[in-house]
């Protein structure tokens, strides 16, 4: 049996500060919206609804005690009748992503996906936020977009 | 005389990884069966920039080699 020790990846996907290069640039993590509604499994869905929806959003995270991602509703969940639980619900065991990842590639991936947000969590399944899909392409365009006047800069200054 | 056939299970369609043909049971990006463009978990691991690094001979090497030119167009 071997004890895990966390390593670089762990410390990155744990969103912790980092240096160099790559440290300004959006990530997952940094994009991610953390002011996503959460709930917990035996909350009714209706109220849910009422609740995320009052607060102008149309996805919730369903975790437990300790923020470990359960599950997640999202528009077709919280249309469920109203004398479900979140359990009934919710779509289970969610594909979560970590922190570090560069935000065009999770752009990217969505945009193929067809996926309008996915959650994102550190290694041990606690929420960081909701990255949604029109919040990554627009930072991987930004990123794009400085990259391009950067070269461009750079050609200028040759 | 041969004995009837049992009555078979309808089988369920085939999922395979868009990347690889891998057979899969649902998307390892967004966890759906009915995803347009299904990706196994190792190719979503090698799309992601997440495939382990071989180590480097001077002590290691940095994970910015690894992400990908900007979004084009």
């Amino acid at each position: 049996m071997y004890d895990y020790t966390a390593g670089k990846l762990d410390w990155l996907a744990a969103g912790l500060p980092i240096e160099g290069e790559f440290a300004g640039r959006p990530t997952a993590g940094s994009v991610a919206r953390r002011d996503v509604p959460t709930c917990r499994l035996d909350e009714p869905i209706d109220a849910v609804r009422e609740r995320v929806r009052g607060v102008g959003w149309d996805a919730c995270v369903v975790t437990n005690q300790e923020g470990v991602v359960l599950g997640l509703l999202r528009e077709q969940q919280l249309d469920a009748p109203a004398r479900e639980t979140v359990e009934q619900a919710m779509r289970p065991g969610p594909s979560t992503f970590r922190p570090h990842l560069p935000i065009a590639e999770m752009a990217q991936r969505m945009r193929e996906h067809d996926t309008v947000n996915v959650p994102v969590t550190t290694s041990d399944g606690r929420l960081v936020g909701l990255l949604r899909r029109e919040d990554a392409e627009r930072a991987a365009e930004e990123l794009h977009r400085a990259h391009h006047e950067h070269e461009e800069d750079d050609h200028v200054g040759a | 005389m041969s004995e009837p056939e049992e009555p078979r299970e309808p089988r369920e369609p085939r999922h395979a990884c868009a990347g690889c043909d891998r057979e899969i049971e649902d998307c390892s990006f967004c966890g759906e069966r009915d995803c347009p463009a299904p990706t196994c978990y190792p190719d979503m691991l090698i799309a992601l920039g997440l495939q382990v690094l071989h180590p480097h001979a001077h002590g290691g090497s940095s994970p910015s080699r690894r992400l990908p030119a900007p979004l084009s167009g």
